[in-house]
């Protein structure tokens, strides 16, 4: 090429370079002087300082990209001459050089991924119990109606009678009246698949219809509405609704709208965690059921009562709710009747493999990821507790108030109550805000967000 | 996205903030008249495959925080593997850009939303939330809309103002908020005509975007104006269409059918779905997929020509030769690797589409390439966060 100006005796090489300011190409001669770059061809004499030269990643075929820090112009060394380059600025050729980078780089995101991941399963759950006792009541209270108003919304009705609406607000009260609960409780029963019973922020408890069937004593029903009642009081249900919250955030800053297969899991896993209680909650408010239950003068042995049900329930018994299950209810509530069947108390799925021949996904999940001290345990602890209590050895509710409760629901839903009309008493509800305070409903397929259970 | 660009109007004056040691303009364009262009793609599978696989693992362990920088080297790569007359382009983005930006639009745009969404959630009752949701949907559905149209300016304009060729960038003037109600109403009259609209709408976006683009002070030209932009789509658009309406009928008869086990049960309660029965219905929306996703490769083809057909850049007119059972192929093994590697071989599904588009490009005319300074626009200096946020900023 047009070899001009480098000083002769230095090694110079050939070329192609663009400046930055056109498209044209210029073929030039490569020389290096001390700690100068020279560029020389037709109308070109470029001088680069070699502290300021920066490499670009190879072309395709081999050649090097060199330019100098923050400019567009380009000089590309054929694949042939980069060994004489590499031996001008071992530097920029130093091996590993880049791959430093992308380990360093690496590492930390990777820090910066776990220190997130910490937070979200270590710090999060430590501050959300301070913070919930910091949540106006007001504020706990309207999450509590919203949340009651979509179970509402997207589950069917059924009927409570007037008796057994008596038999659950006294209930209510008199365990309101010896806890020191911000929240009066507010008891529904609905209808739904699977035993369960969850407290909703602001002091409204649900009990499904389910769950009243596999129970034998009312006392047993009064020991897990004071376990839920304790959560209430203690704010734990407002703390897992922050928790909730702390990680859809975090989630999202972290992970991004990506909607990959792998982000979604992600996601999914984190909410069903978060809205757990923790394992010193769920000891808590056993504790504090014990207390409620001596303070009301109900049977202290009906929280270990229930807690030995469900163990049993888990353990593959499938009497107890053939008895409790009415054979004219199957005809009605086909699909959540039959799964009821294997549907174990969400209390008890600390053992994946009993849930394994379930088959749905997000129970098998959630039972893996379940904190719970185990039922055995529990009821153990309670029936040790109650032994040291007394007790008048009244039934917490008299039989007519508990046969009521036994009735709700189990005629099944209302006819005619079809999807449709849902949708309708939705929309009613929207514009008539009073209406669906005294309703119990069918199904429970699709869970609201509520908290959930224990 | 007020940062109007404003590319050097076609003069020898060099920019200010131009490179630090301006090489001596001696050699103007001495009227050694134009040049053809002729673009090759070399990329390869075992190319990218390294990429892919770091990508994959750096993802994994840092939780996707990874993606940025895994998205820029996918970039470089597909980039420098291709050439235009010998010459490589080169992608000069980096990871930090896109992370900077996607830290500043989550912080900036979305915790304000979300923290709206929960105010509303905590301290309103349930029945104004919503009531007031509910009354305010077309226009949340539309305010999300036109920041989707935002998302897509504003990462057209970064990754244009991030390729250079022969250190010459492209860009990206006009107006994103424009751009955004553009794809807004565009939409909305899609919506309105039952989808007929839709190929003039791409269409009408395709040259909004590419009317103002440039490589380096030269602007892009359409070279068909209003009349008959989407025309020659609609025989290929009818086609999808109607096969789209047929094929979402019969798959609700087939539905119907397989649900209530008989088209004389239609009606009666449908019976407790079995494992049979879901897979099934799988089985029925898989051959619906494929029926009018066979159906629509011809508008698919037929759209990328156009795009091709339309463009024009100083004597150079473009060609695409886009075919319905290659472009097919290439939508479907790339669905393939991308479902069976749980999304990690998207770079691999990338590189194809790309290799394909490339190998098929072909300019006509010529080029006064040396004449040819460089934009005086530098792009916008963070990178296009808003697009991640959507999850579109994976687009190449």
């Amino acid at each position: 090429m047009s070899s001009s100006t480098h000083t002769p005796g230095r090694p110079a090489l050939a070329g192609t370079y663009a400046d930055g300011e056109s498209a044209r190409l210029h073929a030039v001669t490569v020389s290096l002087d001390a700690d100068t770059l020279a560029l020389d061809g037709e109308g070109v004499a470029v001088r680069w300082q070699v502290a300021k030269l920066r490499r670009l990643p190879d072309r395709p075929d081999g050649a090097a990209v060199i330019s100098e820090k923050g400019s567009d112009a380009r000089l590309w060394i054929g694949a042939s001459d980069r060994d004489v380059l590499r031996t001008w600025f071992p530097r920029l050729f130093a091996p590993g050089r880049t791959r430093r980078g992308t380990l360093i780089l690496g590492a930390a995101l990777t820090g910066i991924a776990a220190a997130s991941l910490a937070f979200l399963f270590v710090g999060l759950p430590l501050l959300s119990r301070p913070l919930a006792h910091a949540v106006p009541l007001d504020v706990e209270r309207r999450m509590g109606e919203q949340t009651n108003q979509m179970v509402t919304w997207f589950t069917d009705e059924c009927e409570t009678g007037e008796e057994a609406r008596a038999a659950l607000d006294s209930l209510g009260s008199r365990l309101y009246a010896v806890s020191d609960s911000p929240f009066e409780f507010r008891l529904r029963i609905v209808d739904a698949g699977f035993p369960n019973a969850f407290a909703l922020p602001g002091g409204r408890i649900l009990v499904t219809d389910e769950l009243i069937d596999e129970m034998e004593s009312p006392d047993e029903l009064a020991g897990v509405l004071a376990h839920e009642a304790a959560h209430v009081a203690q704010r734990h249900v407002m703390a897992a609704q922050l928790r909730e919250m702390g990680f859809g955030v975090l989630l999202e800053l972290l992970i991004g709208g990506g909607s990959g297969a792998g982000q979604e899991i992600a996601r999914t896993g984190a909410t069903l965690e978060s809205l757990r209680h923790t394992r010193g909650a769920e000891s808590e408010a056993d504790d504090y059921a014990l207390q409620y239950l001596v303070a009301a003068d109900m049977n202290p042995h009906g929280l270990a009562d229930f807690f030995e049900r469900m163990q049993a329930v888990l353990e593959g018994q499938t009497e107890t709710e053939a008895e409790g299950d009415g054979a004219e209810a199957e005809s009605e509530d086909t699909g959540e009747d039959t799964s009821a069947s294997t549907d174990l108390p969400v209390e008890d799925v600390s053992e994946p493999s009993a849930e394994a021949d379930d088959g749905s996904n997000e129970r098998w999940l959630s039972s893996v990821l379940r904190t719970h001290p185990d039922t055995r345990a529990r009821a153990e602890r309670a029936r040790a507790a109650a032994g040291q209590i007394g007790w008048s050895g009244e039934p917490a509710l008299n039989e007519t108030e508990w046969a009521a409760l036994q009735a709700v629901c189990s005629d099944g839903s209302i006819p005619g109550d079809t999807p449709l009309e849902r949708v309708r008493n939705r929309i009613d509800d929207v514009f008539k805000p009073e209406n669906g305070q005294s309703r119990t409903e069918t199904g429970g397929a699709d869970q609201p967000p509520a908290t959930p259970p224990h | 996205m007020t940062d109007e660009p404003t590319p050097a109007s076609g003069s020898n004056v060099p920019d200010e903030n131009g490179p630090a040691e301006p090489a001596t303009p001696a050699s103007e364009p001495a009227g050694n008249g134009g040049e053809r262009l002729v673009f090759a793609q070399s990329g390869t599978i075992g190319g990218i495959l390294p990429i892919t696989l770091l990508n994959a693992l750096l993802n994994i362990v840092t939780l996707t925080l990874w993606r940025f920088w895994g998205r820029t080297r996918v970039r470089r790569y597909l980039w420098s593997t291709t050439t235009i007359n010998g010459t490589p382009m080169e992608y000069t983005g980096s990871g930090w850009e896109l992370f900077r930006s996607f830290i500043v639009v989550m912080v900036l745009v979305f915790l304000p939303i979300y923290g709206v969404f929960f105010a509303a959630q905590l301290l309103l009752p349930p029945e104004t939330v919503m009531l007031v949701f509910g009354l305010a949907y077309i226009p949340i559905l539309i305010f999300f809309s036109w920041l989707l149209g935002l998302a897509v300016w504003i990462a057209r304009r970064y990754r244009l103002s991030r390729t250079t060729w022969r250190g010459i960038r492209f860009g990206q003037a006009g107006s994103a908020n424009t751009y955004a109600w553009a794809s807004v109403g565009y939409g909305l009259l899609s919506g309105i005509t039952l989808g007929w609209y839709a190929p003039a709408a791409e269409m009408r976006l395709t040259r909004r975007l590419w009317r103002e683009t440039f490589y380096g002070d030269r602007q892009f030209r359409i070279l068909q104006e209003d009349e008959g932009l989407a025309g020659p789509l609609y025989p290929t658009f009818a086609l999808a269409w109607i096969a789209g309406v047929a094929g979402y009928v019969g798959f609700i008869w087939a539905y119907m059918y397989v649900l209530f086990g008989g088209f004389e049960n239609i009606g009666d309660t449908p019976p407790i779905p079995d494992a049979m029965m879901i897979a099934k219905i799988y089985g029925l929306a898989l051959v619906y997929a494929l029926f009018v996703g066979l159906a629509s490769l011809p508008y698919a083809a037929a759209l990328l020509r156009r795009k091709a057909q339309i463009l024009g850049l100083e004597g150079l007119t473009f060609r695409l030769d886009a075919r319905s059972l290659s472009l097919g192929w290439i939508y479907v093994t790339n669905f393939l690797i991308i479902a069976l590697t749980l999304g990690f071989g998207l770079p691999v599904a990338q590189l194809r589409l790309w290799r394909y588009i490339f190998k098929r490009l072909e300019a006509e005319g010529e080029i006064d390439i040396e004449a040819v300074r460089q934009n005086a626009d530098r792009g916008p200096k963070a990178g296009e966060g808003l697009a991640d946020a959507f999850d579109i900023g994976n687009v190449i």
